[in-house]
């Protein structure tokens, strides 16, 4: 039998879904303006700006006024441009997996494993950004770096301990190979 | 409270009727076949019910469930309609609904023989309201399935399809809800459900009276040069944009 918290789940889930649906518009739909084949493009946004956007020379500029003023406005603001540059990239993923689903609904042949996987590239895709949204909100965009700095060194200093700890236990088991 | 349950039951039986009436005069009905074999059904099956518990009330609870079952049976045929003329202009999308509603039939199938295998009392002791509760949860997946790909697609809903859409998907996730609690309050709650049975039927008939009054046909893809493409070229173009925005966005974090 199936269990109780499933139906209630898939009942709940079926009564959302419905009212989404309800919500959604009966109007035919309008062609979509089909992007270019670049990515970046599409995220307007130039390199350098958001290199300075999360970058820190702005701050070691500000910490060294002394203006603590100046210090919380600047924090402010540089949050308010991060999580604003991290939405629009998140709408511009969102709008390349559209794009995709217009064109991938109408084609005979499509691939569903190739589906599949474009579809879980996106969702990690999106959770990245609420990852950083979330990062941003909590110690900033200039200490994101700082922090991915941190867990790069760690997760270098990690492999590094399970490489040696790997190869310790690999010559341990030659060893008893000779010994045995 | 006789009174509103009798109010409930003419109200339901008037709208049965005028939807019926409705889809002559429009010549809707045979687009949407199961769904109109589904009002009739439920239609003769009022009728025949409150015939079996006027003159052989020994009989209704065995009328009762016969009928319910059938009507289940024949509600799948609706979500099987939903499929069938929802994705018919969108092939792409109708093999992935295919797969998923294959996939969730056979895992409710394997779940079912498992069951069945471990405790060979479970058929004997299943409660008739257990039964219909699989039937309708399994019902409700497939719905969830079917219609979360209709949004992920982008797959526009014609007025009519929405409906019958709407109301099915209100009924069956209202009727899942309440057979789960039913059996565990004990039955203690079970006049309720005499009441809150037929509104919610009634509120999915009113959906449908509304959205099927007029026929309009399910609108189909706006045409574009790149909807020729082959999918490949298509999935190859789009992995590699989503690449493109992966390191795009991994230049903020990359140390």
């Amino acid at each position: 039998m199936i269990p109780a918290t499933v139906s209630i789940l898939a009942a709940a889930l079926l009564l959302l879904i419905v009212f989404r649906v309800w919500k959604s518009t009966c109007l035919p739909e309008a062609g979509l303006p089909y992007g270019s084949d670049d990515a970046e493009e599409s995220v307007s946004c130039p390199k350098e700006i958001v290199s300075a956007i999360f970058g820190s020379d702005d701050w070691e500029y500000i910490s060294k006024l002394n203006l603590p003023e100046l210090q919380a406005v600047f924090l402010r603001e540089r949050k308010s441009v991060a999580r604003a540059w991290v939405r629009a990239t998140a709408g511009s993923i969102h709008r390349i997996m559209r794009e995709h689903a217009q064109i991938a609904r109408c084609s005979s042949d499509l691939e569903i494993s190739d589906e599949l996987g474009l579809y879980v590239r996106y969702l990690s895709l999106q959770a990245a950004c609420a990852a950083l949204q979330l990062s941003i909100g909590l110690v900033g965009p200039v200490r994101v770096r700082y922090l991915s700095e941190y867990v790069y060194v760690l997760s270098t200093r990690l492999s590094y301990a399970h490489w040696v700890m790997k190869d310790a236990m690999e010559s341990r088991e030659l060893q008893g190979i000779w010994q045995g | 409270m006789a009174i509103l349950t009798l109010a409930l039951w003419y109200i339901g039986f008037g709208l049965e009727i005028l939807l019926l009436v409705r889809a002559s005069y429009t010549r809707i009905r045979p687009s949407y076949p199961i769904f109109y074999l589904y009002i009739l059904f439920v239609l003769a099956q009022s009728i025949l019910r409150l015939a079996v518990y006027h003159y052989r009330e020994g009989l209704y609870a065995y009328i009762y469930w016969s009928t319910e079952f059938i009507g289940v049976i024949i509600g799948c045929g609706i979500v099987y309609e939903i499929y069938r003329l929802g994705l018919a202009s969108f092939p792409g999308t109708a093999r992935m609904a295919r797969l998923l509603l294959s996939v969730l039939f056979f895992m409710a199938l394997a779940k079912a023989l498992v069951d069945a295998s471990t405790d060979p009392r479970w058929w004997a002791e299943a409660t008739t309201i257990d039964i219909e509760r699989a039937l309708r949860t399994v019902q409700a997946i497939a719905l969830v399935a079917l219609t979360a790909l209709f949004l992920v697609y982008d797959i526009p809903f014609g007025r009519n399809l929405k409906g019958i859409l709407l109301g099915y998907g209100l009924f069956i996730g209202v009727s899942v809800i309440w057979f789960t609690f039913l059996p565990a309050e004990g039955y203690r709650y079970q006049h309720i459900w005499d009441y809150l049975g037929p509104l919610t039927y009634g509120l999915a008939l009113s959906l449908w009276t509304v959205y099927l009054w007029s026929p309009q046909t399910q609108p189909a893809p706006v045409p574009n040069v790149r909807l020729e493409e082959q999918y490949q070229r298509v999935a190859a173009r789009t992995r590699r944009r989503l690449q493109a925005a992966r390191g795009y966005l991994g230049k903020v974090i990359d140390p």
